[in-house]
């Protein structure tokens, strides 16, 4: 495609009442998307390498590299082949004294490029340097007789012209277009130090064209987008006022807009790494706090036993939880768990009573398609989906001697093979085991693996039962009344004061769990939300344990529970909303937003944290 | 031999040679014949040796070769004479960090740095540009002042008052007047309204600086050398 197939292609636009774009690119993706949204031709120039390396294309004026050198690789190897079909040009500096430029003539030919125009162009120069260059032979009149040769060739010319006198030289040397250059960088800003204006703009660009068509009336006429013009709406309004056949494009198509895109999807993804770690933190100190707000008192003996989980839950060593049924095991090896750096890992429970003999080694070792009858297809074991994780062996007793000692090989190896596979796995898991039996006395029986319990038992907690903290027993039965209201969609009922004496009083065999069934019956069964000695569990409402007043007496010498002191300042919280306003660049209002709390909120806890603007 | 000592043959044959002139060197060649021929400095640089027809000065700052890549390799020239080659640095150039740049002169040898080319050259609209795209005169104050924090000589090429000030400032140990280009294209020539406006460059070096080298920009041919004058330093290799 040349010279002439060119014309009738710009031709056909402009009978088609469309203008010509052109856009100047610096690389092979430039052109391919710049092309996929209309553009009719592509120049290929230094300026849009010097672009694409993020440097202001009117470095290509200066000694960082030869100029022609400098664009002829890329123009074959990214641009041309990404052309689909339009035609593209190539800016040569016919100057250049390292470079015949016939021979850089011949090579376009060859290498199949439509047309040329000249960059960098002597024109750009102004002044007293101009005026050297001119008189040296490094004039513009040389790139004017490099449009005459390139004409010759067949190829397509559409010269930048920088000045009335340029436009009338190119056009009588019969340059198939000329593209007015004003010489302006391309700025976000109205280029106000010069007093360019829109309408001043196309009244340059005006005379040049007319100064054109005095020589040659055909001649396609386009301007450069430059200086003030530097978005769709500015363009507009000069196409409008000027006789333009079309316009070209550099930093309009390649900078501008990708500059402010990138930045900003940048932004945006650096706000989603910083939001997604903000979660997690979030997420686990939620976390953290559910894995404790289940257990609910504030005994010595309680305190002790938070503790000890708060000591052990990070460490990643095997865990016993020893106690009575119903004083909350599952809850404190939860509270390990959400504690752990196992947190937002697999938590999988396994009830050793629960699951017959006979599977349980399939359930926890899994199986291969046709280990035994029955075994349809492949199955993952417990263990592996623990992996990462922790896994909790309920009632751990319940567990026979043959699963014990394959139990036993797992927590030393850290590896299993599943049941018809030869296949070795290995494994990363946290052991926590539960049982409310005395282990030590089931091995001494012959009936628990002495090696096993001292595989487990590396840490042992034990969780008290609710008779040795009747202290708690308020707390705890205030814990169940909300929980019990919120289950039954009602309000909270209230304990009458015998109501009270009566479950203080009961020693609870079914520990905390029986407490919690007992409330919330009695929640069912009361009136106008008041819970009588009536409405608790006969058990409980007639329970006179031996050495009630001595107890009473030891419960009514605890001092009354005093509200809990505020808690302690939360360095993370601080941490948090101080990242937080300094992301939405000290806006209360949209941090608040962020941060999901109301904007009264968010100043109570900047006065709390001490933060201001700065800190 | 280091900065001081480079400074101190300097000053020395400011006032001992006579004359006092210095010249832009591309290669071996060129520089032995600038030795022969008793020049007291010499500028590496490649932008003399493109097209005669042209001042080296504005040769240099065109779109034609890579000025400091190529200065990088005139460093063999420092086997042949390390006491008096500057090496011309292009300051605007965005793709190399100057610092490490002036860091890799110095590994190499170079005692001395140049802002040349210089695109102090310029002017009208296209330097109004460069200014505006951050490719201006400031880079070569930069230039300077690094290349002195880190021991190099500097030499600073200057065409106005405000530069040479601003120059002073970042430290340079040299000053080299350019007279720029007439209105009408041609090479500013040494008479009566470049000796001005380099009298008014001159004075604003503090008395106390006495050891601040002064020179000017000549074209080949120019023969005005005074003995009570600036140095001269040939924007073109004429040997």
């Amino acid at each position: 495609m040349k010279a002439k197939a060119v014309s009738s292609r710009f031709r056909a636009t402009l009978d088609g009442g469309d203008k010509v774009i052109g856009a100047a690119v610096g690389s092979g993706m430039a052109s391919r998307h710049l092309l996929a949204g209309g553009a009719d031709f592509l120049l290929i120039a230094t300026g849009g390498r010097f672009r694409t390396a993020g440097v202001p294309s009117i470095g290509a004026y200066l000694p960082m590299g030869n100029a022609n050198e400098i664009v002829l690789r890329p123009a074959v190897t990214e641009v041309l082949p990404r052309a689909s079909g339009k035609p593209v040009f190539i800016g040569l500096s016919p100057t250049d004294p390292s470079h015949d430029w016939r021979d850089l003539l011949r090579q376009v030919v060859d290498a199949g490029f439509d047309g040329v125009n000249n960059f960098p162009s002597m024109g750009f120069f102004d002044g007293p340097l101009r005026r050297l260059l001119d008189g040296s032979g490094y004039g513009y009149s040389r790139e004017v007789e490099y449009i005459k040769e390139a004409l010759r060739l067949g190829l397509f010319t559409l010269p930048f012209v920088y000045s009335e006198d340029e436009a009338r030289q190119m056009a009588a040397a019969g340059a198939n277009g000329i593209c007015v250059n004003l010489n302006l960088p391309v700025t976000e800003k109205t280029f106000s130090g010069q007093g360019i204006e829109m309408a001043k703009l196309a009244d340059t660009f005006n005379k040049v064209f007319q100064a054109a068509e005095r020589e040659n009336p055909g001649l396609f006429r386009f301007f450069y987008c430059v200086g003030p013009i530097a978005n769709p709406d500015d363009l507009d309004q000069v196409i409008q006022a000027t006789s333009a056949d079309g316009y070209m494009g550099g930093s309009i198509f390649e900078r501008i807009p990708t500059a402010a895109a990138m930045e900003e999807i940048g932004s945006q993804y650096k706000r989603i790494i910083h939001l997604a770690h903000e979660n997690k933190n979030l997420r686990r100190e939620l976390l953290r706090k559910k894995g404790f707000d289940e257990i609910v008192g504030q005994s010595g003996v309680m305190q002790d036993l938070y503790e000890v989980v708060n000591k052990v839950a990070d460490k990643d060593v095997n865990v016993l939880i020893t106690g009575e049924s119903g004083t909350g095991k599952e809850l404190v090896v939860k509270a390990i768990h959400f504690n752990s750096r196992r947190f937002d890992r697999p938590f999988i429970k396994i009830n050793c009573a629960a699951i017959p003999e006979a599977l349980l080694e399939s359930e926890l070792f899994g199986h291969t398609k046709g280990a035994f009858t029955g075994a349809m297809e492949d199955r993952v074991g417990l263990f592996q989906l623990a992996d990462k994780g922790t896994l909790f062996l309920d009632e751990i007793s319940e567990l026979g001697l043959g699963i014990q000692a394959k139990l036993l090989r797992v927590i030393q190896q850290r590896e299993l093979q599943r049941l018809g596979s030869d296949r070795v796995v290995k494994l990363d898991f946290r052991l926590i085991a539960a049982t409310n039996v005395n282990l030590l006395d089931l091995v001494s029986k012959g009936k628990f693996r002495e090696d096993l319990y001292y595989r487990l038992n590396v840490v042992t907690i034990h969780t008290p039962a609710l008779r040795a903290h009747k202290e708690d027993i308020p707390i705890l039965a205030s814990h169940f009344l909300r929980r019990a209201a919120s289950k039954l969609e009602q309000h909270p009922c209230r304990l009458a004061p015998e109501a009270m004496e009566a479950i203080q009083r009961h020693d609870w065999p079914g520990n905390v769990r029986e407490l919690e069934h007992a409330i919330e019956s009695a929640s069912v069964l009361c009136s106008d939300f008041l819970i009588g000695r009536k409405h608790l569990p006969v058990s409980v409402s007639n329970a006179s344990p031996n050495g009630w007043e001595e107890e009473k007496t030891r419960l009514d010498a605890i001092p009354r529970q005093e509200p809990l002191p505020e808690a302690p300042a939360n360095p993370s919280e601080r941490n948090r909303i101080l990242q937080t306003l300094a992301l939405c660049g000290w806006r209360r209002g949209k941090a608040a937003e962020k941060l999901r709390i109301s904007r009264k909120t968010l100043y109570n806890k900047m006065q709390k944290y001490d933060i201001r603007n700065g800190s | 031999m280091n900065r001081a000592a480079f400074k101190s043959r300097l000053t020395f044959a400011a006032t001992n040679h006579r004359p006092f002139w210095g010249v832009g060197v591309s290669g071996s060649g060129e520089l032995e014949k600038a030795l022969a021929a008793k020049a007291s400095w010499t500028v590496a640089s490649m932008a003399g040796s493109l097209d005669p027809k042209l001042p080296a000065s504005v040769m240099g700052i065109l779109p034609y070769y890579q000025a400091n890549s190529d200065v990088v390799r005139l460093s063999d020239l420092l086997r042949i004479d390390n006491t008096n080659i500057i090496a011309g640095v292009f300051a605007a150039d965005q793709f190399i960090v100057i610092s490490q740049f002036l860091d890799t002169l110095r590994r190499a040898g170079f005692l001395a740095v140049q802002n040349f080319p210089s695109v102090g050259i310029a002017g009208e609209q296209f330097r109004h540009s460069l200014e505006a795209s951050g490719l201006g005169y400031q880079t070569e104050v930069d230039l300077i002042y690094q290349a002195g924090e880190k021991g190099l000589f500097t030499s600073a090429v200057v065409f106005t008052p405000e530069q040479t000030e601003a120059m002073l400032s970042a430290g340079a140990d040299m000053l080299v007047f350019h007279p720029g280009i007439t209105p009408d294209g041609t090479y500013a020539s040494w008479n009566q309204e470049t000796e001005a406006r380099y009298a008014k460059v001159a004075r604003l070096v503090p008395p106390e600086r006495s050891d601040i080298v002064l020179a000017r920009l000549a074209f080949a041919g120019d023969d005005t050398w005074r003995i009570d004058g600036p140095g001269i330093q040939y924007d073109r290799n004429m040997l």
